[in-house]
């Protein structure tokens, strides 16, 4: 590809990993397994596989005028053929996902025809299923249910769909025995057993999760992991017990998996873009079915490799509870402090209140995860979607800054928030008719609504999910048995700002009318520097621990959650779920071209809150203060999740009271009744903007030795030191 | 501080602010759910001592919140404070600035005399110590001070440490925005090496 230079191996004696930290990076595994995992992260495979995009199906007579369907099942069955094998000299586990759309998200193959088959992902199908019981069992099963001469033409159709997957993974499984059997002779022994038989060591069933995990991806596919120590822990347990293992052998198998999962890594696409998210999220410990933690061996395994190796391709989550492990919390604060954002957190006795309100069964609410993003779904049961929205623009909308005409008038505040809601209902109504009521019409052509028409219903995900066998249903008509609709709000905390800002400059301090007001921001604060100055600086806003604005934020959830009850409430029934959260990502600068100025004193363009973080550049209290204000609403509302991002400096992380101190906003992250923590560590190199840009980095705190500082306040040399700090240890 | 408030554009920042002890420590315990079993509140400089008797209340009510208390000290307060001190407080961080009677004399203006009077004191009515000895280039980096400190910290039966802290000169931002002289002097940071080579004499002289 041009200007894509060729990855280049390094002659590097001892590999030394990046760490944001003071303290250096821990070694454990092989100096080999870590060379090649350096390989691995800087673009190696990921190179390669850009080198064959597509398997071909031109040759295949009337692929045009095929259906989706049929053209479908013999897309993924050319795949398995011919994909190119990958079989590395360190690896433990085989499988790879080699051919290059599948990094863009696509069904990878090429038919000459316009269009293209797209891929599905937010989601984390069933893995459970393939190592304790095998895929034999599951053909078994299928071809029962196909005996049953009462099923119809479609059932079938389906049912044999499901089997021809099937048979496109005992392909490509049969090409991987076959390029095993004489250069890794212990691999190809495992793939005799697995996939296809239940898995009987800690080896075979991480061979049987890889397998099938490598498969999907192959086919464009990008689903999460889940509860990886649910899954293994028994098997490494078993194993230990008999002696058929070590933890430092465990450790390099679970590498070996690792490594793989950066094989879509390419030399020149900068890492921490997006790039290397495909969506395939960890999640561990919590509680098992019945209740009981299930923290294992593996944890501490999958937590000692992302120690060790700078590996961010499998974000994970960490469910943590009143009782979570003292170990634990010391294990995860001792990889956040290497920074790279590896690890979050939810505070599982939330989500699981949250889904029981919801009408999930307390057994199942127990093994959430999520969709490998970080909304919560019950693995290999959930088709999901959430449909993100702006609530900033319906609140300003509301009070009259983005329209030219007449300017309402609200003679208080409440007035302002009655007409926010009806606005809010008006969208949330058209929401619940665009994913719910339009996906349940009879003869509803959900794979349009999904935007899928060319790559019909994915069977390749429907095998794997729990009860599209069952329901003898695609994964995209109602096979799996939860079907999930998420409306997401952005910009919530913005809301409860410019109310802040409203009440106090109109209706407490009588400084301008709300109708000036109003017309002042139309014209982006002109001519009003100084009124604009003093709503941004005089107030404390959303984030620093103060009622009054936090009171607003926590009346916005509440009053969002209701509206969507109402609009369930009022609307036609289905067997749907249709439940609110808060994000925004990268959204919130997505949508500054339609945002106006804010009445707390923001101009237009200026970056407004991400998720249910503060707005930049207003929380000055601390990050204890940040999650005390964002545990006041009853987060139990916000089904899907409620983020909240916290950015630290990995200087914050050093040395024994760094720890502690993370630990620290764990405890009170869990106590308060927070849903969902993502602890952001900052690097030099936004340092380094921050100096050269002060004002957009106003708010980035730093810990100096026994106290943490703003940044932005420090003079030059003080600057200097934590810089010096921050790039020890760098490559 | 009323020109702090009434300032339009927020371009005034107080350094400081009054406070009650009820009011302290409704700010400590607003984080209480953060602090676990081992966190809670560190009194820290100037000298939290300089408020005596009104510190030592603070640390009571803050003990019986059931916090854990530490205090930073450079160990040079009335006596009579001690008996009173010891039992709220859960961790001192003890100056010890020199050992060498007539230099300690020179560079801070008193005898150390008090300072260890205090601490062999506390010690003996059991109050958990960790020993904190800045190290000054061309000051007190000799052999003499570390065999000196390590002496002391056997004769401690609760001390459970020492930190050695490099000299800095980092307060000079804050002399300079008073409009005073820059105080700092660079002659006086030592360099790692050096630090590294205080510390293992302490170490020696502890026999360890």
């Amino acid at each position: 590809m041009k200007g894509r230079s060729a990855f280049c191996r390094q002659a590097i004696i001892m590999i030394k990993f990046y760490t944001a930290s003071k303290t250096p990076r821990p070694v454990r595994l092989p100096e080999t397994i870590r060379q090649w995992a350096w390989d691995s992260l800087h673009g190696m495979y990921g190179d390669e596989a850009m080198k064959q995009k597509t398997v071909s199906l031109c040759d295949i007579e009337n692929i045009e005028s095929m259906s989706p369907e049929d053209r479908y099942d013999i897309a993924i069955r050319r795949i398995a053929e011919k994909a190119p094998i990958r079989v590395c000299e360190y690896e433990k586990v085989s499988g790879s996902a080699t051919l290059g759309l599948a990094v863009r998200h696509c069904t990878p193959v090429y038919w000459g025809g316009d269009g293209r088959m797209g891929g599905q992902s937010h989601l984390t199908v069933d893995f459970e299923e393939t190592i304790r019981f095998g895929l034999d069992a599951k053909q078994n099963r299928i071809e029962e249910k196909l005996k049953d001469a009462s099923i119809n033409d479609e059932e079938r159709r389906v049912l044999q769909s499901f089997l021809s997957t099937i048979e496109s993974f005992r392909i490509y499984h049969g090409r991987y025995l076959e390029a095993t059997k004489d250069t890794h002779p212990d691999i190809y022994e495992t793939l005799k057993v697995v996939p296809f038989h239940p898995a009987t060591t800690f080896r075979e069933a991480v061979q049987a999760l890889w397998m099938e995990f490598s498969f999907l991806r192959l086919c464009g596919t990008w689903p999460g992991i889940g509860r990886i120590d649910y899954l293994l822990g028994d098997y490494l347990k078993n194993d230990l017990k008999e002696g058929r293992t070590t933890i430092e052998e465990a450790r390099e198998v679970l590498a070996t998996m690792f490594i793989k999962g950066c094989e879509w890594i390419e030399s020149c696409t900068r890492r921490g873009t997006g790039d290397a998210q495909h969506y395939q999220n960890i999640v561990l410990a919590g509680v098992d079915k019945n209740g009981k933690e299930i923290t294992n061996e593996v944890t501490y395994l999958v937590l000692d490799i992302v120690e060790e190796l700078p590996i961010s391709d499998f974000p994970i989550s960490i469910r943590l509870n009143s009782k979570t492990p003292a170990k634990l919390l010391d294990k995860a604060a001792r990889v956040v402090r290497h920074g790279g954002g590896v690890i979050a957190f939810y505070n599982e006795e939330v989500v699981i209140d949250a889904l029981l309100k919801d009408g999930y069964e307390l057994e199942e609410a127990r093994q959430f995860a999520n969709d490998g993003c970080w909304e919560v779904q019950i693995p290999g049961k959930t088709h999901f979607a959430y449909w993100p929205f702006d609530g900033l623009d319906i609140f300003n909308r509301t009070v009259g800054t983005v329209t030219y005409g007449e300017i309402p008038d609200f003679a208080c505040i409440d007035d302002i928030i009655n007409a926010f809601r009806a606005g809010l209902k008006d969208t949330i109504k058209m929401m619940y008719y665009e994913s719910v009521e339009r996906w349940f019409l009879p003869g509803s052509d959900r794979l349009r609504l999904r935007g899928q028409k060319m790559c019909a219903e994915i069977n390749v995900v429907g095998v794997f999910e729990g009860d599209c066998i069952e329901r003898m249903s695609s994964y995209h008509n109602c096979g799996t048995k939860y079907f999930v609709r998420s409306p997401h709000i952005g910009g919530l905390p913005d809301i409860a700002n410019s109310l802040l800002a409203i009440q106090k400059l109109v209706y407490e301090e009588k400084l301008i009318s709300f109708k000036e007001l109003i017309a002042a921001l139309r014209n982006n604060w002109e001519g009003h520097e100084e009124l604009r100055n003093y709503a941004r600086t005089k107030y404390n806003y959303y984030g620093n621990d103060s009622d009054e604005a936090d009171n607003y934020y926590v009346r916005l959830v509440d009053l969002f959650a209701d509206v969507v009850k109402e609009v369930i409430g009022e609307g036609p029934k289905y067997d749907a779920h249709f439940v609110p959260g808060i994000s925004t990502f990268g959204r919130n600068v997505d949508w500054l071209p339609t945002r106006t100025a804010t009445a707390f004193g923001y101009k237009k363009g200026e970056i407004l809150a991400g998720n249910a973080s503060p707005t930049p550049d207003t929380d000055f209290s601390g990050a204890t203060s940040v999650i005390r204000s964002y545990c006041k609403a009853d987060l139990r509302k916000m089904t899907t999740g409620a983020a909240l991002d916290l950015k630290i400096s990995p200087q914050t992380l050093t040395g024994r009271n760094g720890l502690e101190a993370l630990k620290g906003l764990m405890r009170g992250f869990v106590t308060l009744g927070g849903f969902f923590f993502q602890p952001d560590t900052v690097d030099v190199e936004t340092l380094l903007a921050a100096q050269k840009d002060p004002q957009s980095f106003k708010t980035l705190s730093v810990r100096v030795s026994g106290w943490n500082a703003r940044f932005v306040t420090l003079n030059d040399e003080w600057q200097q030191m934590i810089i010096d700090r921050t790039s020890q240890g760098n490559l | 501080m009323s020109c702090v408030s009434a300032c339009p554009t927020g371009a005034l920042e107080a350094a400081a602010e009054c406070m009650t002890i009820d009011e302290i420590l409704t700010e400590v315990l607003k984080d209480k759910a953060f602090y676990g079993k081992k966190g809670g509140l560190t009194l820290s400089g100037g000298e939290p001592l300089f408020h005596g008797e009104k510190t030592i209340e603070l640390l009571r009510r803050a003990k019986a919140e059931g916090l854990n208390t530490a205090v930073e000290t450079c160990g040079y307060f009335p006596e009579e404070l001690i008996e009173k001190l010891v039992p709220v407080v859960d961790t001192f961080l003890w100056d010890i600035k020199d050992t060498d009677r007539n230099r300690h004399k020179l560079m801070t203006g008193v005898y150390p005399d008090l300072i260890i009077s205090n601490l062999k004191k506390a010690d003996s009515l059991g109050a958990v110590t960790v020993l904190r000895c800045i190290a000054v280039k061309t000051v007190n980096l000799t052999p003499e001070h570390a065999k000196a400190v390590a002496e002391l910290k056997s004769k401690l039966a609760h001390c459970r440490g020492i930190d050695v802290l490099p000299y800095h000169i980092y307060g000079s931002s804050k002399a300079v925005a008073l409009g005073r002289d820059d105080n700092g002097n660079k002659a006086w940071i030592p360099s790692d090496a050096e630090i590294r080579e205080f510390k293992k004499q302490i170490k020696l002289f502890s026999g360890k």
